[in-house]
């Protein structure tokens, strides 16, 4: 599907707007160089935000769908590609939350064999990370799509805002108690 | 800088000071230096930034049909011959296009009221006995709440209702 190549080197410094407003025109080359850009970002914050690897799948693929079928309707003067498609993921995301499976509760964590070799600092940060892993499933999937999009990307507050739909203000609020909730059930469960 | 809107920035941005508001971050250092809970909030914060990091980046790549997008049509305006799109919204059609002859009138006059007095003869009356083997189904009187509990903005289950369901076009599409 690369009919119309675009040379790596004009890629490499051409912004995603420009590879947009291509895709706009029907370029098929164009949305591919689109597709590999945003595939992975869009892959970590769908499955930071579902907690489902496969249901994180299906929602970069439809998210990238839509844009290729729905590129008319971008609108550079209203945000960026980044955050226009960002904002397609979380809403996707959202619309399967009614079809989120339950995942492993906090206390079969402790039977969960760690894969380290042999190194104790190596076994204490898999415990800690499966313990991690457990207590994100019991918040919310937008206290993970803000988890996911500051640490993640690196994203401002304001910028986790416009993808959320609310304000700076109330994203700060969302990850304070996404934070403290999360030490709160860590903490709980690494008590003998 | 107090205690408490030390505490506050931490919480929600972490032990990182290169996140945290520029005009903040000088105050809330000086402040971790005299203030010992500040201190360990702030060491606390870093080994659960150190977590969070991992956690959000450790994601394994997929493998994503791209090909497959591409072959779909793109249903957009692009798709439509420019005489065959319709006018933004606003734009006034010329008389032309919008006139109606007398005669076209009548005829759509007349197919309208056969088409309620067909609807009519073929509709069947319900009565109660008839209704008896139908199990009805309640539904319930309000959108239920998307919002989980303790999500404290509320908002969610609006924007779920409004702005993340898909319209009928974009079921369509996908």
């Amino acid at each position: 599907m690369r009919a119309l190549p675009i040379p790596p080197a004009m890629t490499a410094q051409t912004p995603l707007a420009l590879l947009m407003a291509r895709v706009v025109d029907g370029d098929a080359a164009a949305f591919t160089r689109l597709a590999e850009a945003l595939q992975m970002p869009g892959l970590r914050l769908a499955e930071r935000t579902l907690n489902d690897r496969a249901g994180a799948q299906d929602v970069v693929q439809v998210a990238l769908t839509r844009l290729w079928t729905m590129a008319a309707r971008y609108d550079p003067a209203r945000g960026s590609v980044e955050g226009w498609f960002r904002r397609i993921v979380i809403n996707l995301c959202l619309d399967r939350r009614r079809s989120l499976k339950l995942v492993a509760p906090l206390s079969e964590a402790d039977n969960v064999a760690s894969s380290a070799p042999d190194p104790f600092e190596q076994a204490a940060a898999n415990d800690r990370r499966t313990r991690l892993d457990a207590a994100m499933a019991t918040l919310a999937p937008r206290q993970r799509a803000a988890l996911a999009m500051f640490h993640g990307d690196g994203l401002s507050m304001a910028e986790i805002a416009a993808a959320l739909d609310t304000t700076p203000k109330a994203v700060e609020g969302l990850l304070g108690r996404a934070r403290i909730e999360l030490r709160k059930l860590i903490e709980m469960e690494s008590r003998p | 800088m107090t205690r408490d809107h030390a505490l506050d920035i931490i919480s929600a941005y972490g032990g990182d000071a290169s996140r945290w508001p520029a005009t903040q971050g000088a105050a809330l250092l000086a402040l971790a230096d005299s203030d010992a809970v500040v201190a360990d909030a702030l060491i606390a914060a870093r080994q659960l930034d150190t977590l969070l990091d991992g956690w959000a980046r450790d994601v394994a790549p997929a493998t994503i049909d791209i090909a497959a997008i591409t072959r779909l049509p793109a249903v957009t305006e692009r798709l439509l011959p420019a005489t065959k799109r319709l006018p933004p919204v606003g734009t006034h059609l010329p008389a032309a296009a919008t006139a109606v002859s007398p005669a076209a009138r009548r005829w759509l006059a007349g197919g309208l009221v056969a088409a309620m007095a067909a609807g009519i003869a073929f509709m069947a009356p319900v009565t109660p006995a008839a209704d008896a083997g139908i199990e009805t189904v309640s539904t319930p009187a309000a959108v239920p709440l998307a919002t989980a509990p303790g999500d404290m903005f509320g908002s969610d289950a609006v924007a779920f209702a409004t702005v993340f369901t898909p319209t009928a076009d974009e079921d369509v599409l996908i």
